[in-house]
């Protein structure tokens, strides 16, 4: 069953870049109608580094009528809209039943369908049989979707502003100490011998305290580590599973070119 | 290294010109040392000449920065996963039997030609190296580029690699499995680079690369094991001797520290073969700015002669050059992370630029 036509020509109108695209695709399927964070940042990356299209898949497997279909459109619109600002072909759907019927079912509909992605909290027993390639993607603890919950990452923000202003005042603070006692600690620390062990153990305290305050400090400003193992990892798996599929058995037929043709 | 026996170490006096200097210079250095695995090193020490330090101070107090460093360096690219800790000390130990013999090598050519005869020394050996490896690696990033981004394996690597001589060894992170033996050469020659021109990452990094097969990722994060290792080692003899400036130690880490883990961070927003482009950069440009200091020393050794003026300026152009070598490699590193910040597919990033 697929969403109400103006829900969908809403999410389509965003991609009207590739409305004769018919493309290789990627099929998302949907933990309990949610489509989360990671799952639409990774898809994303996935199908604009690979050239392909994105289509969403949601399956009531629990009969929940509304509720579910509300909730579904709504993260579908998050990572057709995610896609559609990529330049990425996107479309989505809603079936009903059983997770590894209804993604077979969405294979067959929806045509050159090359990776199927789940979210890891979708059991890999309800997907064993799947013909088409299966990537499981990690999603964080408490992902909700693209709506994280902006208390917690307040809190989370207000505790890296205090590491951060703590480690920078002790960083200071040992600073301070040996540069207003610059002449006595410089005299302490080339008198050579067993006293190297005090340059040594100066130099390594302050690279803890100072290189804590340097990470926080990036932290807080936004600039952190991304997570591209994911996607790395992702695609490595995706290519092997392809190269096992490709050496199944294959049918060839023999035409003797000699057989008479009654015309 | 010098001869310190008999020196009068003199540590100069501190305003806020030279601090600014030295924490900014640090900074500079710290990033590119945690994005290409090394760096910096080469231009701290004449950098702290410059404002007068003592050559055998600066050589202590550049090398007892370098360590923390790379230890902050390395546990930062240890918890992306890029660092393969056993290659890292494999190499270190053949390091550091690299640097005693670059370190004897030096002692001689001390002794037979002189101060400017070890001076030749060092700068030829850092044309001639960075010009080929440089080269070498600036062709092969390009050619990686224009393929569109996928690192391959060297076809040197992968003829060691199936080479049966044990003990072979397998290293997990670097998905490298090799003969004990080829890692030598590549450790030694990184010790050695590292005693005769403070940084031992331009052949150690590589080495690792197109010798043993491992990715530029890998490599550069696993030099920063080997730096910490000879770093250490290094300054405890130099502390042992009182040839560490303490004050000139903690401001150059105070701006390292903060760039090193920059250039980490930004090893994740990047292609790998970003970090070979920048390294054949910064290479290339040191290796032309050395080129300005060797007139200097034919001069001294009386090779040839030139004019105290004409020194003075190859002298500064020398200067300068490997300054703006360490700006270039920089300025790439930043453009590429906020270009790759900009572009990075986070709904929420989308939502605010429509």
């Amino acid at each position: 069953m697929l969403i109400g036509e103006q829900a969908m020509s809403n999410l389509m109108g965003t991609n009207r870049k590739n409305d004769l695209h018919n493309g290789r695709k990627i099929l998302v399927v949907a933990n309990k109608g949610i489509f989360t964070e990671t799952l639409i940042n990774h898809c994303v990356q996935l199908a604009g580094r690979l050239g392909y299209d994105l289509a969403a898949l949601s399956v009531d497997a629990q009969s929940e009528g509304r509720p579910f279909e509300d909730r579904s459109g709504k993260s579908a619109k998050k990572l057709c809209e995610a896609a559609g600002s990529n330049g990425i072909h996107c479309s989505a759907m809603i079936k009903r039943g059983d997770i590894e019927f209804a993604v077979e079912d969405a294979i067959h509909e929806i045509k050159r369908v090359e990776i199927v992605v789940v979210d890891s909290e979708i059991s890999s027993e309800s997907i064993r049989n799947i013909s088409v390639p299966v990537v499981s993607v990690l999603s964080a603890f408490n992902d909700q979707g693209g709506n994280a919950m902006p208390a917690k990452s307040e809190s989370s923000k207000a505790i890296l502003m205090g590491k951060t202003a703590g480690y920078g005042v002790v960083s200071a603070a040992c600073y301070a100490a040996v540069f207003t006692n610059a002449d006595t600690v410089t005299q302490i620390c080339s008198r050579g011998g067993w006293y190297a062990a005090i340059p040594i153990a100066t130099v390594l305290a302050f690279s803890f305290v100072h290189g804590a305050f340097a990470h926080n400090l990036w932290s807080l400003l936004g600039i952190e580590a991304l997570k591209r193992d994911q996607v790395r990892k992702t695609e490595h798996k995706v290519i092997e599973k392809r190269k096992q599929l490709r050496k199944r058995p294959r049918a060839y037929a023999y035409v003797n070119p000699f057989h008479r043709i009654d015309l | 290294m010098h001869d310190i026996a008999n020196e009068t170490v003199k540590f100069i006096d501190l305003n806020v010109i030279y601090v600014v200097f030295l924490f900014l210079v640090g900074f500079v250095g710290g990033l590119v040392s945690g994005f290409i695995g090394s760096g910096g090193a080469f231009v701290l020490t004449p950098g702290m000449m410059s404002l007068g330090v003592p050559g055998v101070v600066a050589v202590a107090s550049n090398m007892c920065h370098k360590f923390p460093k790379a230890l902050v360096g390395a546990y930062k690219r240890f918890k992306y996963g890029q660092v393969d800790l056993k290659l890292g000390l494999v190499l270190a130990a053949s390091a550091g039997v690299g640097v005693q013999v670059g370190i004897k090598i030096q002692q001689l050519i001390l002794a037979k030609w002189g101060p400017a005869g070890s001076d030749l020394y060092v700068s030829l050996s850092f044309v001639a190296v960075l010009v080929v490896v440089g080269s070498y690696v600036f062709r092969d990033a390009m050619k990686i580029s224009k393929a569109g981004g996928g690192e391959r394996v060297a076809l040197l690597a992968k003829k060691l690699q199936s080479i049966n001589l044990p003990p072979m060894i397998t290293f997990k992170t670097a998905n490298v499995r090799i003969s004990l033996w080829f890692t030598l050469p590549v450790g030694f020659a990184t010790g050695m680079l590292a005693a005769t021109i403070a940084v031992g990452g331009f052949i150690g990094v590589p080495g690792m690369i197109y010798m043993l097969g491992v990715s530029g990722l890998v490599a550069s994060a696993s030099e920063l094991v080997i730096a910490f290792v000879m770093g250490m080692g290094g300054s405890i003899n130099w502390a042992i001797h009182g040839m560490v400036d303490i004050r000139l130690v903690l401001i150059i880490l105070g701006g390292s520290l903060l760039g090193v883990q920059l250039g980490a961070i930004g090893t994740t927003y990047v292609k790998d073969y970003m970090i070979k482009i920048v390294m054949a950069t910064i290479m290339l440009i040191v290796a032309v700015s050395r080129a300005f200091a060797i007139p200097k020393y034919l001069d001294q050794l009386g090779v040839i002669s030139i004019g105290k003026g004409t020194i003075a300026l190859l002298g500064a152009i020398s200067f300068v050059s490997m300054c703006l070598a360490l700006l270039t490699g920089s300025i790439i590193i930043l453009v590429s992370m906020w270009r790759a910040k900009r572009s990075s597919y986070a709904p929420k990033a989308l939502a605010e630029a429509r």
